[in-house]
């Protein structure tokens, strides 16, 4: 599942860990959300959302990247 | 938040130390029987301070208690600070408990194997392998098939986590 948390978490001028602190995970998670890597559960997903001021479905795009 | 790699490696390593303890204790019963009860005795309190050292690393969000209905019932040595570790320790466990179920083969032939050898050993067989010293083989591979169990969930956890911080 495709993501658009790294540019808007750069948009917002926040690091991958004050991310982490805000949604109570740790950095190497947020690491691995933004790079394809680990896709959240619903509650991550919307707190993450909340945290970057974004609605869910515009924070992640559902497809793999070669859709 | 709990230095989760750190966190398996101490707990691998002192679950090391103790089965390695274990382990010496039945084979000096064979060779130093005076010495046993001693040995016995570090091996209860190396246990009993294990289990309590574990217990102030932390409280994790994830950890739960297998006599209680949680969410995420699970081993209570399982700790992880987030749902992403988490699934990664059920990941490796589950992983590391195949290969331990693989390498239960050892055993399991050297069981088969073992009485027939004695057997076919005759006197020299019969008087060196004593039920001590039976008793201490089987220790042992119960021994191994733990250590096998622990360091493969260590390494299978130190390679997922890698495999995900890579891009």
């Amino acid at each position: 599942m495709q993501n658009v948390i790294n540019s808007t978490r750069k948009q917002q001028k926040l690091s991958q860990a004050e991310l982490a602190t805000k949604t109570g995970v740790t950095r190497q998670t947020i690491n691995a959300i933004e790079n394809d890597k680990y896709d959240p559960s619903l509650d991550l997903a919307f707190k993450l959302a909340d945290v970057l001021g974004l609605r869910v479905d515009q924070l992640f795009l559902w497809g793999d990247k070669h859709d | 938040m709990i230095e989760t790699k750190h966190a398996i490696l101490r707990h691998a390593v002192l679950d090391t130390v103790m089965i390695m303890e274990f382990m010496y204790f039945f084979w000096s019963r064979v060779i130093i029987k005076f010495s046993a009860g001693i040995i016995l005795m570090i091996s209860l309190f190396a246990f009993v301070w294990a289990q309590s050292y574990l217990e102030k690393i932390g409280k994790p969000a994830y950890q739960a208690s297998i006599f209680t209905s949680k969410k995420h019932r699970q081993l209570i040595t399982l700790e992880a600070n987030d749902e992403r570790e988490w699934q990664q320790l059920l990941k490796a466990d589950y992983l590391s408990t195949r290969i331990m179920l693989i390498s239960l083969s050892l055993p399991v032939v050297t069981a088969t194997m073992l009485p027939e050898f004695i057997q076919g050993s005759g006197d020299f067989g019969s008087g060196f392998f004593s039920p001590h010293i039976m008793g201490s083989i089987v220790v042992s591979l119960i021994g191994y098939i733990f250590l096998v169990k622990e360091w493969g969930y260590v390494f299978i956890y130190f390679k997922i986590e890698e495999d995900s911080q890579r891009f």
